[in-house]
C-alpha cells in the first residue's frame, strides 16, 4: 500500500471497505470481493483465540445452525453446505459447537494447539443415553 | 406527499429562539435529534410543531439525554443526512463527549447553543461557560447578538459546515433569554429564497452509499492519531476563515445583512474599547454613544467568529 502523508488522506475517521465501487454486495461470494488493506476481512485476529473449534464433516447435516448463529460470520457455507472455518477471524467462543445439533456433535473445541487430524481420529461417538 | 412552504412577512416579531426555528425549517433538515433544556428548549418545539404542522419532512428524534442527541446527530450525519440540534448549559456539557466524535468525524452538524452559565450555583440565564467550555472540541462556533443574527448564522452556519473542503461541525451561539426569548423584528428571507442559499445537502462518504461502504468513527493508535487530529486542526485554521468571508459576502448580496468575523463599532478613533460577546454588544454601543457625548473616544468589539479565533 502506497504511504500517505498527513495532509492526503481522506478526512474524518474513515476507512473504506472496498477499492472502487461495488455493484452487487449480496452476489458476490467474500473471496471474489475487493477488500482494502483497511478493511477487517484482510486482517487475521487468529491470535486472540484460545480454543479453536475443530469440523469432522462426518457428522454434520448442514442444517446451518452455526452459519446462523456464529457472531463473527466465521463458519464458511456454500451452496447450503458447511465447508470450512474462517480461523483468521474466528474467536473460539464455542457457540457454534454449543448450537450443533447432532450426536455426536460435528463441531467441537480444541486447544489452539491441537492437531485437527488427530482429534477427528479420535472424535467421540454417538452418546447412546442422549439418542 | 407535498410540505407546505410558509408565508412570512418583511419584518416578523420573533425572539432568538423562534428565529432559529425558523432558520431550522427552511433548511430542509434530514434529522433533528433533541433533548430540552432551558434556555434552548422553545427552538426544537418550534421545530416539532412546524413538523407536527406538515411543514417539514425529516424526522424528529426524542431521546434520552443529550448524550444521545449528539451521538443521533453524529449517525445520521455520519448516514448522510442534514442534521442540527439544540442545547445549552448542562446539556451541553452532557454532550462534551460526543462533540469531539463530531468534529473528528468531520460531520458537519450544526448546534444552536442557547447560552446558560453552568452550574453551580445553578442558573437558567446567561453567562458564556458553556460557550467556553466547547472552544477547543474542534467546532466552528458563531456568536449572535440578536435574534436577527441567530437567524441569518443559523443558514450560514449550514453552508460553511457542508461545505466539502471544511466538513466541521458548527455551533451558533445566543444568549439564554436575553436573545432567546427577547422578541424583535427580524426580517427573515422567504423559504425558497433560504433554502436557495443554504442548498441541497450534498452527502460525503456517506453510510448510505452502499456502492461505497465505510467505516465511521474508527479506531487509530499511536501510527495515525496525531495524522488525523493534525489534519482537523490545519482545517479549522486555514479552511474556515476564508470560507466564512466568502459565505458572508454571499450572504450580504442576498439579504443586504453585512457580517464580519469581527466587528467593530466606533473604533476608527477609539481611544478606549469594549470587547465582548453576545447581547452585552448592543448595550455596549449604546453606552460607547453616550460616552461620546461626554468626549470620552469609546468603541466597541464584538466577536462574530468565536472558532477559529480569527486570525489576519
Amino acid at each position: 500500500m502506497a504511504k500517505k502523508g498527513w495532509d492526503e488522506f481522506e478526512i474524518g475517521a474513515m476507512l473504506r471497505t472496498f477499492e472502487g465501487k461495488i455493484d452487487d454486495i449480496a452476489g458476490t461470494r467474500q473471496e471474489d470481493r475487493d477488500y482494502t488493506q483497511n478493511s477487517s476481512y484482510t486482517a487475521s485476529v487468529s491470535d486472540w483465540r484460545l480454543i479453536k473449534p475443530v469440523f469432522n464433516k462426518d457428522y454434520c447435516i448442514d442444517c446451518q445452525f452455526c452459519w446462523v448463529y456464529c457472531p463473527d460470520v466465521s463458519i464458511i457455507s456454500r451452496d447450503k453446505k458447511l465447508i470450512g472455518i474462517d480461523m483468521d477471524h474466528c474467536k473460539g467462543c464455542g457457540i457454534c459447537v454449543e448450537v450443533c445439533p447432532t450426536n455426536p456433535k460435528s463441531l467441537l473445541m480444541f486447544p489452539e494447539q491441537a492437531d485437527e487430524e488427530t482429534e477427528i481420529a479420535s472424535w467421540p461417538k454417538k452418546d447412546e443415553e442422549e439418542a | 406527499m407535498a410540505f407546505d412552504k410558509m408565508e412570512l412577512r418583511d419584518i416578523e416579531v420573533w425572539d432568538g429562539n423562534f428565529a432559529a426555528a425558523q432558520a431550522l425549517r427552511q433548511c430542509k433538515i434530514d434529522v433533528v435529534a433533541a433533548y430540552p433544556i432551558t434556555p434552548s428548549t422553545p427552538i426544537v418545539e418550534g421545530y416539532a410543531k412546524f413538523l407536527a404542522d406538515g411543514y417539514i419532512e425529516g424526522e424528529f428524534v426524542m431521546v434520552e439525554s443529550e448524550h444521545a442527541a449528539m451521538s443521533g446527530c453524529i449517525g445520521a450525519a455520519a448516514a448522510g443526512g442534514r442534521v442540527a440540534t439544540a442545547t445549552s448549559s448542562q446539556g451541553l456539557a452532557l454532550m462534551s463527549e460526543t462533540l469531539y466524535q463530531a468534529s473528528g468525524m468531520r460531520l458537519p452538524i450544526v448546534l444552536n447553543l442557547v447560552n446558560r452559565a453552568l452550574a453551580s450555583p445553578l442558573n437558567v440565564n446567561g453567562d458564556h461557560s458553556d460557550m467556553y467550555m466547547v472552544r477547543d472540541s474542534g467546532w466552528i462556533q458563531f456568536d449572535a447578538f440578536s435574534p436577527q443574527e441567530a437567524y441569518d448564522l443559523n443558514l450560514i452556519a449550514f453552508r460553511v459546515a457542508e461545505d466539502h473542503d471544511v466538513r466541521l461541525p458548527a455551533i451558533v451561539n445566543q444568549d439564554g433569554f436575553m436573545t432567546s426569548h427577547t422578541a424583535q423584528g427580524v426580517s427573515p428571507l422567504s423559504d425558497d429564497a433560504a433554502y436557495g442559499f443554504v442548498g441541497e445537502f450534498k452527502p460525503m462518504n456517506d453510510m448510505l452509499d452502499f456502492e461505497h461502504p465505510v467505516t465511521h468513527g474508527v479506531q487509530t493508535e499511536e501510527d495515525w492519531h496525531f495524522e488525523h487530529k493534525a489534519r482537523q486542526h490545519n482545517d479549522l485554521m486555514t479552511k474556515v476563515s476564508p470560507k466564512i468571508e466568502e459565505v458572508f459576502a454571499e450572504f450580504e448580496k442576498l439579504s443586504g445583512r453585512k457580517y464580519n468575523q469581527v466587528e467593530c463599532y466606533d473604533m476608527d478613533d477609539a481611544d478606549v474599547a469594549v470587547f465582548c460577546l453576545g447581547t452585552s454588544v448592543e448595550t455596549a454601543r449604546e453606552v460607547a454613544r453616550e460616552m461620546r457625548t461626554k468626549g470620552i473616544k469609546a468603541g466597541v468589539v464584538g466577536l462574530r467568529v468565536i472558532r477559529p479565533f480569527p486570525f489576519f
